[in-house]
């Protein structure tokens, strides 16, 4: 220091953590390091402060480098947003397009979104729809009850061009009464529904996946529709019910594990 | 109109979508469940989805998207309290928190990120806000509707308490007789 500078305001707590955080400007920043030079138990504690930020910030690190997930795709959420209730895909389409965002091609190309494309993201909202449609109804949720088992199952089979199986949910309270072929953006899918004891319901659809065929579980909820939805060896399935997300994640786990045992 | 929107939405894309992992990760370090920050910022990005043209336009889109993100997780821990919850409810393990690193630094990072979760809930934001998500402190006095100066001293009280902690937890060497009972770890 200079003797024609004045003498610099003292050092206050701040200062430290405003010199940890490299906040302070170069002048100021000399200062404190001057005073940290001649108080060695200050010196200690900032150098703690700064091996604690610097420590936060690796444990941290990893959760910022994982990939997005696609149901927090914000491209994705503003095009939905736009489409009111039950999937209106013309209309979702029309306002990506109007929004210029351009085709789902130019999505995929970008990597953005490739769910969008259909992916287990949009596997999630079929299944979210045609519970909605079907499961939910009270007087004929299935086209063909438990009876016609085989003959359902042989003729998803043939429309998927995949063999697929019922799972067996007895052990878990859940017996099957039935099921349907639906539709879906990504064409056909079949659709197993199931209810317990106290009527409630919960459905199975399953589809081949054209991108993303092998993806971890992931958790969805839509009003008071929950699901987990997932993809293994190229078909995808979505367990979606009514019941509590964490009431429905043993069942998925369940299904999970008897399709794959099947496959 | 159609144009505005579309205006509208491109900004907002190109603001907040860089943010995202940033949410993710202030979410996930506040609340420490993997799912439960992920709806989190869903229910966050919906509401800035919503919000967006309302917005004060002067205002910092960054400060504005994370004081809706903090005061989500305020109430959503506020609503776990109430219930008598415990966070971490199913399969939740260490591994969803950190990426497993080398053995040592690993163990730091974890004994760090747990005497952080044992912070008031109110240090505990002003150190993530500011060390992690390199907040300034203004911003973070923004975001938390608290004066700049209720902003530092949170921070070098949850600083010091931090460090203490650490310094109290032997690691390899020194065991530290005078440190807390309550931030022990029982192996």
């Amino acid at each position: 220091m200079s003797a024609d500078n004045p003498t610099p305001p003292p050092i206050l707590e701040e200062d430290l953590h405003a010199y940890v955080d490299n906040c302070l400007d170069a002048a100021r920043r000399r200062e404190v390091q001057d005073y940290l030079d001649h108080h060695p138990e200050a010196a200690a504690q900032v150098a703690g402060f700064s091996a604690q930020r610097q420590g936060l910030r690796s444990a941290l690190a990893s959760i910022a480098d994982e990939p997005v997930p696609s149901r927090l795709n914000l491209q994705h959420m503003i095009a939905e947003r736009h489409a009111p209730r039950q999937w209106h895909w013309g209309m979702a389409a029309a306002v990506m397009l109007a929004l210029g965002l351009g085709g789902f091609g130019g999505w995929s190309v970008r990597g953005m979104s490739p769910d969008a494309n259909g992916g287990i993201a949009a596997l999630a909202r079929e299944a979210t729809s045609s519970y909605a449609v079907y499961a939910a109804d009270p007087l004929r949720p299935v086209e063909m009850g438990p009876e016609r088992q085989t003959e359902l199952v042989s003729w998803v089979s043939s429309r998927l061009q995949r063999p697929v199986a019922v799972p067996d949910l007895s052990q878990s309270g859940y017996r099957y009464i039935g099921g349907r072929l639906v539709s879906t953006e990504h064409g056909p899918a079949g659709m197993f529904i199931y209810d317990d004891a106290n009527g409630t319901r919960l459905a199975m659809v399953v589809r081949p996946m054209a991108i993303e065929r092998d993806t971890p579980m992931m958790k969805q909820s839509e009003g008071n529709i929950a699901g987990f939805t997932w993809a293994a060896r190229g078909l995808g399935y979505s367990v979606v019910g009514t019941e509590r997300a964490d009431a429905l994640h043993p069942l998925a786990d369940e299904v999970r594990r008897q399709t794959a045992a099947i496959l | 109109m159609a144009s505005n929107t579309s205006g509208d939405m491109k900004d907002l894309l190109a603001h907040v979508e860089p943010m995202v992992p940033a949410l993710r990760r202030y979410a996930r370090a506040l609340l420490r469940d993997r799912d439960l920050a992920d709806d989190l910022v869903q229910d966050c990005l919906e509401r800035v989805i919503k919000r967006w043209e309302q917005r004060r336009q002067d205002g910092d889109t960054r400060q504005w998207v994370f004081a809706i993100a903090h005061n989500l997780a305020m109430d959503f821990l506020r609503q776990q309290k109430r219930r008598g919850l415990h966070l971490a409810i199913e399969d939740v393990e260490e591994k969803e928190m950190v990426t497993p690193a080398p053995q040592e630094a690993h163990l730091r990072h974890h004994e760090l990120l747990r005497f952080l979760e044992r912070l008031p809930e109110e240090q505990r934001s002003v150190i993530l806000l500011v060390s992690v998500e390199d907040l300034s402190y203004a911003e973070a006095a923004k975001v938390l509707g608290i004066p700049i100066g209720t902003v530092m001293s949170r921070l070098a009280r949850g600083r010091e308490k931090l460090l203490r902690a650490m310094e109290g937890e032997p690691v390899q060497q020194k065991p530290v007789p005078d440190s807390p009972p309550v931030l022990r770890r029982l192996k």
